[in-house]
């Protein structure tokens, strides 16, 4: 008993006396620590205190050795700030390998520039890049963040990709009547936690992390690296006070910030109920107001201060017919009380791969707005910031995933709609008319739902003729015609169509001894990437789940006949399936290639990474073969 | 001193708009122009300015010396979803000492409501919002309200600026179309103005008719410019009109502004923060000093001092004319703008012995300099400039990876300044180097339908750069693992010469891959590694001229052992392919000898300039040469 005392004690007093003098030089850096490392962190304190609902502060000491140029990106300094978080006392200190101070530059030598693409500023942003004559370079990296004002609180991050971690400390201190909580996110380290006088303390530390390598197509990080979530217990931001421990009074806060926003004039709310006059039921109303919201108001960012999470009045959306994705759902939600709909705003994370919501993890994960209006069986959802999708869609953007709902009695964790494939659906039924010279005459109709719609209708369908023309051989990779004229659906309904027309002088992709090498489909039909990784530790995300149906005919004229054609193919895994089927008549002389690609579930777990490379292999293989044809009579 | 003079000459000008054209008043609105779905001479644009104007005076201030004083005023009609965004408006001034100020903002809508009335709605002034940029500038940013599909609306605005030598350059050309554009400019007659005319479509110019001497410039229905691949900057297409005061005479007051060539060098040398820059001793440089002992040549001295600066200096992406936080600084931080980097290395290069001089240079991004106007903001950035004998160095030591005697690309058949009281004036920048790309492949089939083998990729001269810029940033292995539509396995890449910047870039690929099937046939390509990528020409317009930066050259050329498995089905024919003028020629040599067959690909582009003219030309020759590049070698199963 005796004895194991005093090892703790001799340790400890090694360990402080280590701290002490910090052998900066790379000799300091064991071999393990290299190993699929970019950057090695050295030393790392991070201290959070805080102080009360609304001040806090947040100390870093950081010693990083960079070891080569993908390490690059640790060698630059950048750090927000804004009216509610203030930098201080930032420093950097460059050291060569052996550990000697090259150089010092203090914050007064680094600069700062307005951020935010709004109307108004969101903040300042801090940045510096550190000059890497050669590597490995060592650099210290010191900050203070003062918060005047506190919503989410900064966590931890055990390491990165490519990181390894030699020593690290993260402390957080609290007042004990005040406290503060936290979450594991794929980790079992618990902190240490003590309490001195009237305050608490945790502290995580981490010793000799080796290094792994980065995955692709994982999804939001927070899937998978360890790391510590802090959120506050109490919170402040200007004059409003709330309690974060729980999604009701979460929301609450929210509620109070969207009070009295919502009113409109007697006269206006008059103009929305002529607006759905004669209109059958509240859904069809609904639709009315979010259709004559898509045509007449429009996005534009003004995020300043608290407005970065109060939205501006109804009646100013009303008014100037702009707002951002708050002002323009609590606009929609005024408009709607109008003609007597009830509709709560939703706080979610918008983006393809949203970080995992805990359900007992009450916190502001958030950064988008959206609107949904409770229904008797199924809620409606409402993306108040698109011009362009059809009412109650979300697409991938935010779906699937949970979002707090700001209900009049507080906030509640919801879970917007699972992404389905068959909303995002791409058909094309493409007829080849080859002449006997191999030329073609090629009509190809493209029609598309869900998300592949929004896209065109964002990126294509304001397009001039000629950069459509652009667009759809250099984006969507159709091979290259002679001729090509293009029309679209002139409506925005569902599904959106694009046919082209098109005139090729050779359409094989080469001819050789009489026969005939042609594509199976005049464009690629499959784009998933996975690389080659026997040893994929983290899940893979699609993008989001559709299915792809292609019909390609080819009518060639007498005399070609079919030498060799690719092998009927069908492929069915849980994610996904793929079909692919030739059909020869040859009365006709026509071949008809039926393809069905269907991605079903948008994550493939780890452990069926293989099946996955498997089937992507045998996708891409089978996409890429060749119809032999040739004319008879020729050898 | 300047100004002591200036505020002798005080006079009110008499402002007498000289417009022939009839143009509606602020907020007054033509109904047929609400009424207005396409773009007449753009169909299918997003949005169309319809007018355009700007005005410039200079007024006398008393205390405050001369402004100039621009009144803008914008319509624009809103055709489409995309172009919406053009009610957002966001302004840029130079606010440090308050040397511009913006005013006077009023904006308004006009939209036709369901009875076919005009609805207006003002912008209304708490809507209008003024940030901080940096330390400099200031941004005035507001949304006109009530804007959608076929909204008129128009702003317009007050810039002053607290200078007599300035008049803003004018585009009439934009990314919409524009249909009405006039500038008008009120000079004082003893202000003299040089003007350069950069334009395609007709110019209507007019003399002020009245007292007050100036100028109008008015083009009308004047396309948008975008993008396009292979040209050398849009800045040289849009079609413009830039001023530059060149002397002021009044009485017994005469002064000359920079309106030659070794006037412009002159005033630089005596400027604090260009000539004044070059003089200011670095401290700290001891490395350097150990590095170059013992080199004689002026040649390795050129080359270690420029690799020293390229180590030591981090390019903070800005250019700029002079060194603005001072070469002191910039080499303290070890970090700075394009000219800071540059005139550290002058300043080294100097303290060596050698004769290194400024040279002001316009990137292409930036614009081609036309000679015959001497206008120091046709020049963006500062390099090195050294002549040993025949040898001539430009230099640019914020570009990590180009060698000291490789002219950098962005500036390659650009004409420069050189900064010099005795050697100074023009020079066109010329490079006897090109981008050079060799594979040399050496494959064998498998029973499996696979192919493996190795490839020695070979980059030099500017295709070194390139590279190498490839190679650090990140995980090449990951970028070329689909290729020509093969799924390749790499197992292993190692480099040589990545220190010796006199030799290739080599890299050495030791790959396998999928031979794409089709029954019972197989296929092989015949160019793999290239890194030629996809046909960028694609779009059938094209306004900008063709600019290849350097002469290419591509070869690929290697062999494919066959296994017992396959025999050869077709080769593709051997092809050779010439433009008309002999400036690109593509071969391909295909052969067969028993079981190996070996291949040779090249390319030659051998201009490096083509005029829009020729671009159906150049469009159909990359066609092709794409079609070529996709042939297989076809292989059966025995």
């Amino acid at each position: 008993m005796i004895k194991t005392f005093l090892i703790l004690i001799v340790i400890g007093l090694a360990q402080e006396d280590h701290a002490q003098k910090f052998e900066y030089s790379i000799l300091a850096i064991p071999d393990s620590m290299r190993k699929n490392a970019s950057v090695v962190l050295r030393e790392e304190y991070i201290k959070l205190s805080v102080k009360n609902s609304s001040s806090a502060k947040y100390e870093v000491h950081d010693v990083l050795t960079v070891l080569n140029e993908q390490g690059a990106e640790y060698l630059s300094f950048n750090q927000y700030s804004d009216k509610f978080h203030a930098l201080d006392d930032a420093e950097i200190i460059v050291y060569d390998i052996f550990g000697n101070k090259i150089k010092t530059y203090f914050q007064k030598s680094l600069n700062t520039i307005n951020y935010g693409d709004g109307l108004v500023p969101e903040g300042k942003y801090t940045y510096f890049n550190i000059n890497a004559p050669s590597y490995p370079l060592t650099v210290e990296i010191n900050f203070t963040l003062k918060f005047k004002g506190i919503l989410g609180l900064p966590g931890f991050i055990f390491q990165p990709a490519l990181q390894s971690v030699q020593h690290a400390v993260f402390e957080v201190e609290a007042p004990a009547e005040q406290g503060i909580r936290y979450k594991l996110l794929n980790t079992e380290r618990r902190p240490v936690k003590t309490i001195e006088g009237d305050k608490e303390l945790y502290r995580w530390e981490i010793n000799n992390l080796t290094a792994y390598l980065p995955e692709k197509h994982c999804g939001s990080s927070s899937n998978y690296v360890p790391s510590v979530f802090i959120g506050p217990v109490k919170f402040r931001l200007d004059d409003y006070e709330g309690d974060m421990t729980s999604w009701k009074n979460f929301g609450t806060w929210f509620k109070e910030l969207y009070a009295k926003r919502t009113e409109l004039s007697e006269e206006k709310k008059n103009f929305y109920r002529e607006l759905v006059r004669g209109a059958s039921g509240d859904q069809e109303k609904a639709a009315i107001i979010y259709r004559y919201m898509q045509h007449n108001m429009r996005y534009v960012s003004i995020q300043l201060g608290i407005g970065g999470f109060r939205p501006f009045p109804a009646s100013f959306v009303d008014e100037k017919k702009y707002g951002d994705c708050k002002a323009l759902s609590n606009f929609l939600k005024a408009a709607l009380d109008a003609v007597g709909i009830k509709s709560n705003v939703l706080i979610i994370e918008g983006g393809m791969h949203p970080r995992k919501v805990y359900p007992d993890f009450s916190a502001d994960y958030f950064n988008h707005v959206i609107l949904s209006i409770p229904g008797l069986k199924d809620t409606t959802w409402l993306e108040c910031t698109s011009t362009s999708l059809p009412f109650g869609e979300l697409g991938p953007f935010t779906e699937n995933r949970a979002a707090m709902m700001v209900t009049d009695s507080g906030g509640v964790l919801v879970n917007t709609p699972q992404s389905n494939f068959k909303n995002n659906l791409e058909n094309c039924y493409t007829q080849i008319a080859v002449d006997k010279e191999g030329g073609a005459k090629v009509t190809a109709v493209y029609s598309t739902s869900g998300f592949g719609r929004d896209e065109l209708l964002m990126r294509f369908h304001d397009m001039k003729e000629d950069d459509k023309r652009t667009f759809f051989i250099g984006e969507k990779g159709w091979k290259q015609p002679d001729i090509l004229h293009i029309s679209n659906s002139d409506n925005l309904q569902n599904p959106y169509r694009v046919t082209a027309n098109m005139e090729y002088e050779k359409i094989s992709s080469f001819s050789s001894g009489g026969k005939y090498f042609l594509e199976p489909r005049l464009y690629p039909i499959y784009k998933e990437e996975a690389a080659e990784n026997p040893f994929r530790k983290h899940d893979y995300y699609f993008t989001y789940p559709y299915q792809v149906s292609d019909t390609t005919v080819y009518q060639f004229p007498q005399g070609f006949v079919v030498e060799s054609l690719p092998q009927n193919k069908l492929l069915s895994r849980p994610f996904g399936a793929y079909n692919c089927n030739y059909k020869w008549d040859s009365n006709a002389h026509s071949l008809r290639v039926v393809t069905l690609l269907q991605i079903k579930e948008m994550v493939v777990k780890a452990a069926d990474y293989k099946d996955l490379l498997d089937f992507n292999k045998q996708v891409i293989l089978n996409m890429n073969e060749k119809i032999v044809m040739k004319k008879e009579g020729e050898k | 001193m300047k100004k002591s003079i200036l505020s002798l000459i005080a006079l009110i000008f008499c402002l007498v708009a000289f417009t022939q054209d009839k143009v509606p008043d602020f907020g007054k609105i033509d109904k047929a122009d609400l009424g207005i779905k396409d773009c007449h001479f753009e169909p299918g644009a997003e949005a169309m300015v319809l007018l355009d104007l700007g005005e410039v005076n200079f007024v006398y201030i008393a205390d405050l010396g001369w402004q100039s004083e621009q009144r803008y005023r914008v319509r624009i009609i809103i055709l489409k979803a995309s172009g919406i965004h053009h009610a957002e408006i966001k302004l840029h001034y130079y606010s440090k000492n308050r040397t511009e100020e913006i005013s006077g903002i009023h904006g308004v809508s006009f939209n036709l409501d369901a009875n076919g009335n005009v609805e207006e709605t003002k912008l209304e002034k708490q809507s209008i919002y003024n940030k901080p940029v940096d330390k400099e500038f200031d941004e005035v940013s507001f949304a006109i309200p009530n804007v959608r599909i076929g909204t008129v609306f128009e702003y317009k605005y007050i810039r002053t600026t607290k200078s007599f030598a300035f008049i803003p350059s004018w585009y009439f050309q934009q990314s919409i179309p524009v249909r009405y554009s006039a500038y008008n400019i009120f000079i004082p007659e003893y202000f003299q103005f040089k003007i350069q005319i950069i334009r395609r479509q007709p110019m209507e110019r007019e003399k002020a008719k009245s007292s007050s001497p100036g100028s109008l410039f008015v083009m009308r229905d004047i396309p948008s410019l975008k993008e396009e691949p292979y040209s050398n900057g849009m800045k040289n297409y849009l079609q413009r009109v830039e001023f530059q005061l060149s002397k002021i005479e009044s009485g017994s007051f005469y002064q000359e502004y920079r309106n030659t060539w070794p006037k412009i060098i002159n005033d630089l040398l005596d400027d604090e923060d260009f000539g004044g820059a070059l003089k200011k001793n670095l401290k700290g440089t001891s490395g350097l000093e150990e590095g170059l002992t013992g080199m004689s040549s002026v040649k390795d001295k050129v080359g270690g001092i420029y690799k020293y600066v390229q180590q030591n200096m981090q390019w903070d992406k800005t250019y700029s004319l002079y060194s603005e936080k001072g070469t002191r600084e910039a080499w303290n931080k070890r970090s700075g703008s394009v000219t800071d980097i540059n005139f550290i290395l002058i300043k080294l290069l100097r303290d060596a012995g050698v004769d290194a001089k400024p040279l002001l240079v316009s990137t292409k991004e930036h614009g081609t300099i036309n000679t015959l106007f001497p206008f120091l903001h046709q020049f963006n950035g500062v390099l090195a400039y050294v002549k040993d004998g025949e040898d001539i160095y430009v230099m640019n030591a914020a570009d990590k990876y180009n060698p000291f005697d490789q002219v950098p690309y962005d500036v390659l058949r650009t004409n420069a300044l050189i900064v010099d009281k005795e050697e100074g004036g023009l020079i066109g920048l010329r490079s006897g180097k090109k981008f050079a790309i060799t594979v040399f492949l050496k494959a064998i089939t498998d029973e499996n339908g696979r192919f493996s083998g190795e490839a020695l990729l070979s980059s030099s001269g500017y295709a070194r750069n390139i590279s190498m810029h490839r190679i650090k940033q990140g995980d090449i292995k990951e970028k070329q693992q689909n290729d020509n539509g093969f799924e390749l396995k790499i197992d292993s890449l190692s480099l040589a010469n990545e220190k010796d910047e006199s030799m290739p870039l080599e890299q050495k690929i030791i790959f396998s891959s999928n031979m794409q099937v089709s029954g019972e046939y197989l296929f092989l390509p015949v160019s793999l590694f290239s890194g030629i990528g996809k046909n960028p020409f694609i779009s059938e317009e094209r306004v900008m001229d063709i600019d290849f930066d350097y002469p290419r050259t591509y070869v690929i050329s290697g062999s494919y052992i066959l296994s017992d498995q396959y025999t050869v089905n077709a080769l593709p024919r051997n092809t050779k392919m010439i433009l008309p003028d002999t400036s690109i020629v593509l071969s391909r040599i295909i052969q067969q000898t028993e079981n190996i067959i070996s291949f040779r690909v090249l390319i030659d582009f051998k201009s490096t300039g083509y005029s829009a003219d020729s671009y159906p030309y150049i469009k159909e020759f990359y066609k092709k040469m794409h079609d070529i590049l996709d042939e297989r070698i076809v292989l059966k199963k025995k």
